[in-house]
């Protein structure tokens, strides 16, 4: 999530020996690149500009410009349909010979300009295999210019190839298939799916093949540079986007509730911290990725119990994540202190903290068999050789991986590697065990499982454990202490139970148990909406407004006019999931409420779709705004 | 049945078999043929007579050692360029990235008549040199700068996508896990780029070997003594020998393309064992 270009980086180089190596690239770009190209344009310009231009202009000049960029007009296109093609095939398909052909495609590069032209010579020359007929027809290739754009040709042969090569075998064929499967044609696919795909490799090796065939400087430093930009542009553009549309939804409408809201959840967590004893303790952590820009953290506060499990519970771009690679270690905070049994632990730097972190992706090191990944933190501190191999042995058993040691990560499902990685992240024996969305990729059953298999786990070790997740059926399944997080900021801690009963902020409300929310306003002391009079907290004054959020299993619904509490909403939809239905009634206001009642309920009141029902919102929950709407 | 004849569903391998097939057949595979039916015409003893000569085998042993050098060199600094432009911002480093495909696009002999002002006797970097009685130019020294300079792009524009691909989280997991710069670079980040690493180190091998612009100006061309091999065959022509240059270029296009297809199969064998 966070940049990595941010300067502060809490993991990577020191700022030493980033300097060094900067340093020695630039002066080897200056002794290698930079000085003799300065050398060549103070003797081109040696003589004065004007000598300069008069040079160019001189008819040898101007006949050997023309001559380079025919060449190049040839050349160029003959070699970037081979190198499309050849490059296809050699990523698309595997067959006998591949590597004999990749090896003859790399094979110019290797070979002087001067065996190339003897070459050519033998081919093409008077005494050549060709030479006779070609004399009888009285073509000339040889000392011509068909002699020289076989040449440049040869010697630009694989550059297009060489760039187009590695950038289709990494994409993979999945859009191709994919076009296929919608009835695309081959060349369709081509052009619609394929060619967009491979546009920025085959541009900078068309550059490059141009520019060794011109011998032209210009072009490439300006074109190429751009072309690498771009393709970073894009890249990245992608991914904010995707970040953007992930939770516009739920920061549109609620934004201004976060801002009335940001302290009360860091009030309730500093009561409860004096009850148990609390092994971590987050002061006012602040962190913002951008100057100027919103925080991703605005000063959050929390402390989780000893022993126990405590969930971060959040959206999409809550800030949660910052939250536990700042307690990691990962990330540096602009403001703040983290505690670690009662130790400020803010400035040690992440080697030795001793926490466990099992990361979103796993990020098992791809190359290294499952024993390796989990002797890795050992090795790293020094562990002796017999004790390592006894550990792991332990680990794999504990997490019941034990016949898969020597296995490559990529050869274990998905379940399989989050086990790997909870294994390899207790190896070190850590204070403190991170997850960040630890069953966030696996499928609905082997999550349930393994959520099963991580409350045995913690009953075993009573590893004070973070648990980030942004679904709130799982916070209340696998931890007693729950903190709610929305746009950088701490809504709410407490029991799962408490937060659903007492939700502190309209955000809790509609967060948890997906409330519907209803605008009203303050009439005679009462708070009015859609035809209902409800309490309302204390201090609101008539003419203020204010949002009902009330849950679907709540709503209480009944087929006849009765309770003063109640109006008329006509049923739009009825879905019936399992032994429940869920009823979306729309108001005379205009909103909507979900409902949920069990089948048997459903049943006993007789309502279809299309019907007219009361609806009774006695149970909702009012919020006050401090804005005006 | 050929060993693993995985086509797939994806149209077109006929159509790039045949493209590919017949460019590569009339613009490399049939001149290399003639190239090799002219050597063997000699037979085997003519052959050997003409490569073993003293001034040939030093060619060799000077083509092929400074090559290696250089690509050494490039390898090393290759990877610290790759690294710095992959993980660093510095001001103007949009530039400095584009600098590095200068090379690339430079004539050679441009290159080679530049790299021979600045480190000749008087150039500038060579008048330093030249007054504690060190040449670069005019001496191996040169060749293997020469070298360097066209062998450059190859390392750090095949390690730089890959440096930028390795996902943050493998290093940060190490960092979790107590490993130091030291043992992460070593564990987990040289491995993941150790194949582009060895491409890169390949390729500006392979360049190096068969660079003749820029190095005819910066050598001297003293036979025995900085006398290289595309050098000598140019000689040969002069002379008119053809089966002499004949020989000496058939004997380095084998030698190329054996070292190629080398490390290409065991590139194979790495992809290979790591899916």
């Amino acid at each position: 999530m966070a940049p990595r270009s941010f300067s502060r980086r809490a993991v990577g180089e020191s700022t030493p020996a980033r300097l060094v190596l900067v340093g020695t690239a630039l002066a080897f770009l200056a002794l290698f690149v930079a000085l003799p190209v300065a050398a060549v344009f103070v003797q081109a310009f040696d003589h004065g500009v004007a000598a300069y231009f008069a040079a160019i202009r001189e008819p040898d000049a101007l006949a050997a410009i023309r001559l380079t960029l025919l060449t190049a007009a040839i050349a160029v296109p003959l070699n970037t349909v081979f190198g499309v093609a050849a490059a296809w095939l050699m990523s698309r398909y595997d067959f006998p010979g591949r590597n004999l052909l990749v090896t003859l495609v790399d094979l110019p590069f290797s070979v002087s300009p001067v065996i190339s032209g003897l070459i050519f010579i033998l081919v093409f020359g008077a005494q050549g295999v060709l030479g006779g007929v070609l004399t009888q027809l009285g073509v000339k290739v040889v000392f011509a210019v068909p002699g020289i754009v076989l040449a440049t040709t040869f010697v630009t042969f694989p550059f297009v190839a060489r760039e187009v090569l590695p950038l289709m075998e990494s994409q993979g064929s999945a859009p191709e298939e994919a076009a296929l499967t919608l009835g695309a044609s081959g060349w369709r696919t081509f052009f619609k799916v394929t060619l967009p795909r491979i546009r920025s490799g085959l541009l900078y090796g068309v550059v490059l093949c141009n520019a060794r065939a011109m011998g032209e400087f210009g072009a490439v430093s300006v074109v190429s540079g751009h072309i690498r930009g771009e393709t970073n542009a894009a890249s990245s553009r992608g991914d904010s986007l995707q970040r953007i549309s992930l939770h516009s939804g739920l920061r549109g409408r609620l934004a201004a509730d976060a801002a009335s809201a940001g302290d009360a959840g860091g009030a309730s967590s500093v009561r409860r911290s004096g009850r148990a004893s609390m092994s971590v303790v987050v002061d006012g952590l602040c962190r913002r990725f951008q100057r100027g820009g919103p925080p991703a953290v605005g000063n959050v506060s929390f402390s989780a119990p000893d022993g126990a499990i405590t969930t971060l519970l959040g959206p999409s771009g809550s800030g949660k994540t910052t939250v536990l690679r700042i307690v990691a270690g990962l990330e540096v905070p602009d403001a703040g202190s983290v505690c670690v049994d009662g130790r400020d632990c803010t400035r040690v730097p992440v080697r030795e903290r001793r926490v466990g972190f099992v990361f979103q992706g796993y990020a098992l090191f791809p190359h290294m068999s499952v024993r390796e990944n989990v002797a890795f933190g050992l090795e790293a501190r020094r562990v002796a050789r017999g004790e390592t191999r006894r550990r792991v042995d332990e680990l794999l058993s504990l997490v019941q991986l034990g016949e898969f040691g020597d296995r490559r990560p990529s050869q274990l499902s998905g379940g399989q590697q989050q086990r790997i990685a909870f294994a390899r992240a207790l190896a070190t024996e850590p204070r403190v065990l991170l997850l960040d969305e630890p069953f966030g990729a696996l499928d609905a059953r082997v999550r349930v499982e393994l959520r099963e298999w991580l409350l045995r786990l913690h009953e075993k070790t009573h590893l004070t454990t973070l648990l980030v997740t942004h679904d709130q059926d799982e916070a209340p399944e696998v931890s007693q202490h729950v903190v709610v997080m929305h746009e950088g900021r701490v809504q709410q801690a407490g029991a799962p139970q408490e937060l659903y009963d007492r939700p502190a902020t309209p955000f809790v409300a509609s967060f948890l148990g997906g409330a519907s929310a209803l605008q009203g306003r303050v009439e005679g002391g009462r708070a009015a909406v859609a035809g209902l009079h409800l309490a309302v907290p204390a201090g609101a004054r008539d003419g203020d407004s204010f949002r009902v959020f009330v849950r679907p299993r709540d709503v209480r619904i009944a087929p006849t006019t009765g309770p003063s509490r109640a109006t008329n909403g006509l049923v739009e939809r009825l879905l019936r999931i399992g032994g429940m239905a869920r009823l979306d009634v729309r108001l005379p206001s205009g909103e909507a409420v979900a409902v949920e009642v069990s089948q048997i309920e459903l049943e006993r009141l007789d309502v279809h779709e299309g019907e007219q029902v009361n609806v009774d919102l006695a149970a909702a929950k009012v919020f006050l705004e401090d804005y005006e709407i | 049945m050929p060993r693993r004849l995985r086509r797939g569903v994806l149209p077109g391998f006929s159509l790039t078999l045949g493209i590919t097939a017949s460019y590569l057949g009339i613009v490399v595979l049939f001149p290399l043929a003639v190239l090799g039916l002219n050597a063997s015409t000699a037979g085997a003893g003519g052959l050997l007579a003409v490569v073993t000569t003293p001034r040939a085998l030093a060619a060799f042993r000077l083509t092929f050692g400074a090559s290696l050098l250089a690509a050494l060199v490039n390898a090393a600094f290759g990877l610290a360029v790759a690294w710095v432009l992959a993980r660093y911002s510095f001001p103007g480093k949009r530039l400095v990235d584009a600098l590095f495909d200068l090379p690339f696009a430079l004539p050679t002999a441009v290159a080679g008549i530049a790299l021979t002002a600045l480190y000749g006797p008087d150039g500038w970097i060579g008048r330093h040199f030249a007054a504690h009685d060190i040449h670069i130019a005019y001496a191996p020294a040169g060749i293997v700068i020469a070298l360097v300079f066209v062998g450059l792009p190859f390392v750090v524009r095949t390690v730089q996508p890959v440096l930028e691909d390795v996902d943050p989280a493998l290093e940060e997991a190490a960092a979790v896990l107590g490993a130091g710069p030291g043992r992460t670079f070593r564990r987990v980040l040289l491995p993941a780029i150790a194949p582009a690493l060895a491409t890169g180190t390949a390729l500006a091998f392979a360049r190096a070997v068969g660079e003749y612009g820029s190095i005819v100006f910066i050598s001297g061309n003293m036979p025995m003594r900085t006398e290289i091999v595309p050098l000598l065959i140019v000689t040969k022509l002069e002379q008119y020998d053809y089966a002499g240059a004949t020989a000496l270029a058939a004997a380095m296009l084998a030698i190329s393309f054996a070292m190629l297809l080398g490390l290409n199969l065991l590139q194979a064998r790495a992809r290979r064992a790591r899916c």
